[in-house]
């Protein structure tokens, strides 16, 4: 059961049948989910509400480190209460998975008045880095599908097989009657392991249109545009590379040593 | 949070029957044919997500359908004028990423089953999974025992084809039974029930192989349906186990002659001993190598391309 005292808080906000808009910090394909939450905690001026105690959920065992900094396991959320929006960033727990998701929707509900939940997500996909990014998009209740059908960009999930924490996220959330929306983005595959700038934008974009947000856009065309720069200019200089991405534009498969050599010069290359 | 009654029984003192996934899949594959066997029905269940985490997802058209989790069922059939309850667990608790329980999410599984079934006065529990033994995988498996006073063991004696942990072990009866399946048994004891494990033989070099073992099973179910006190059917597990022989001796044509020589000489041994730490030794380090190169030629490359939605 979850109890306040499990949250450090700083300020409880002001909102009324808000979204939560949750990004995960840990296996963030294509940077989408902590740039999409950064930017918004960012460009909203959003003030820290509570961290949730990380002690029963990470295991502490050691110090991962990224780009060479010392990483500490982080559950935050902040409030934008201007556009009447939670945000929640956030590494997946190791552990007590339900326990961790059920005490944020709690929080989130019972006491910052959460009507709807968001999650943000990269999804690699067999596209090259030229191809527009379509969001594809999972529901916790039928209804919500028909909701979102005339937005623009956006396909309904396929899939069987084993969930992501944002669909556990949702499957709990539907447990407890709030709705939920997963938002996956295309990844170009080759771009997993970087970041995406045109998936970020697509999904900026949407979270502008849906919540009328003020979010300025143009920094990430100029990062696309620039990575679109880098990887035609690698094309020029390798044979390979040039022929594979040509293969997916062309609407073949790559098989798993060539996938694996496209992401691994692609790396190289741009990062 | 806890169990979820599908059915509300009137039980008198019921014995239970039960198991989690381990070596071989001995234990669950015989508790799961008894279930078959006598008809149990289902009555109720463990309430998954505080202690195991979800498999599968099923997302249509957007919609997500269904989150499945492993289950963990309770079955009651009346034999004989006896209530019975049986249990199968589709997978161990694990809090940590283990392939078998323990710690403090297992007790609290092991206690919730007890409780289930102490509520209609249960008088005796017994759990099944794997010993694993120096014999050669072409003789029939005994059922080993450990129980928890003296008094079960003289009765466990008198089953067919079952020996006491003393008979097969190194030691005098010491070890470790790892998981659920041990769990539970110490946590009935430490409430005052009866309780012992009955464990199929498996070959010490197929507990280290991924597939099932159904001739244990078989023999576990043997030994169930002589206390039980019922007519066993032991065709579809007949017919598992063919198909498993086939890929085990399969690897078996393959030992090295050495090994495979020193191996054999089990054949010859009508009731197994104890093993000599040097042989043990000696056969671990030839079929792990063995085993091991055996996986290396079958792993092509890499095929992790499920990544979860």
């Amino acid at each position: 059961m979850m109890t306040i005292d499990q949250f450090d808080i700083h300020k409880m906000p002001q909102l009324e049948d808000a979204a939560l808009i949750v990004g995960w910090q840990s296996s963030d394909l294509g940077g989408v989910s902590g740039h999409v939450i950064n930017t918004l905690t960012e460009k909203l001026e959003c003030e820290p509400v509570a961290d949730l105690d990380p002690l029963d959920f990470f295991p502490f065992d050691g110090a991962d480190f990224r780009n060479n900094l010392v990483q500490v396991p982080a559950a935050r959320f902040w409030a934008s209460e201007a556009h009447n929006l939670l945000l929640f960033k956030t590494d997946e727990p190791a552990h007590k998975h339900y326990q961790f998701l059920k005490s944020v929707l709690d929080f989130a509900s019972n006491h910052c008045h959460v009507g709807r939940i968001y999650t943000v997500n990269g999804l690699p996909s067999m596209i090259t880095h030229t191809q527009p990014r379509t969001i594809f998009t999972v529901y916790n209740r039928e209804n919500l599908r028909e909701e979102f059908a005339a937005s623009e960009g956006i396909e309904n999930m396929d899939w069987e097989g084993p969930p992501a924490i944002s669909s556990y996220l949702l499957w709990v959330a539907g447990r407890y009657h709030m709705e939920g929306i997963s938002l996956w983005p295309e990844i170009p595959f080759y771009l997993s392991a970087l970041e995406d700038p045109a998936a970020i934008h697509a999904t900026l974009l949407f979270l502008n249109r849906r919540f009328n947000l003020p979010i300025e856009l143009d920094e990430l065309e100029a990062q696309e545009q620039e990575i679109t720069q880098k990887l035609t200019l690698l094309r020029e200089k390798n044979s390979e590379v040039d022929a594979l991405l040509g293969k997916i534009a062309q609407g073949m498969t790559l098989n798993e040593q060539e996938q694996l050599t496209l992401t691994q010069e692609v790396y190289r290359f741009v990062r | 949070m806890g169990i979820v009654l599908h059915k509300s029984l009137q039980l008198q003192r019921p014995r239970l029957v039960c198991s989690w996934p381990g070596i071989g899949n001995i234990g669950v594959l015989a508790v799961n044919s008894l279930i078959n066997q006598v008809g149990a029905e289902l009555f109720a269940e463990i309430e998954p997500w505080d202690y195991f985490e979800p498999r599968k997802v099923m997302i249509r058209n957007g919609f997500l359908e269904e989150l499945l989790f492993p289950s963990s069922n309770f079955y009651h059939q009346k034999l004989g004028g006896e209530d019975l309850v049986f249990f199968a667990g589709d997978e161990q608790p694990h809090g940590d990423g283990r392939m078998y329980a323990r710690g403090e999410v297992a007790l609290k599984v092991a206690n919730l089953v007890l409780d289930t079934v102490e509520q209609y006065g249960c008088r005796r529990v017994y759990t099944s999974g794997a010993c694993v033994s120096p014999v050669h995988h072409e003789m029939k498996p005994r059922v080993v025992a450990v129980a928890s006073s003296a008094s079960l063991l003289t009765e466990l004696k008198s089953v067919p084809n079952l020996v006491l942990m003393s008979e097969v072990s190194e030691g005098s009866g010491d070890g470790v039974i790892t998981g659920m399946n041990g769990l539970l048994l110490a946590a009935a004891k430490q409430r005052g029930l009866e309780a012992a494990c009955l464990m199929g033989e498996i070959p010490d070099w197929l507990s280290r192989t991924p597939f099932p073992y159904p001739r244990a099973a078989s023999s576990v179910v043997e030994a169930f349906a002589h206390i039980l006190g019922f007519a066993a059917d032991y065709e579809l597990l007949n017919r598992q186990a063919e198909e498993v022989d086939r890929i085990i001796n399969g690897l078996y044509r393959q030992f090295p002659p050495d090994v495979k020589e020193l191996y054999d000489q089990r054949k010859s041994m009508s009731q197994p001993g104890p093993i000599s730490r040097e042989e043990a030794d000696w056969m671990k380090e030839h079929l792990d190598d063995f085993l091991k190169s055996l996986s290396e030629e079958q792993d092509g490359g890499s095929d992790d391309d499920d990544r979860p939605v």
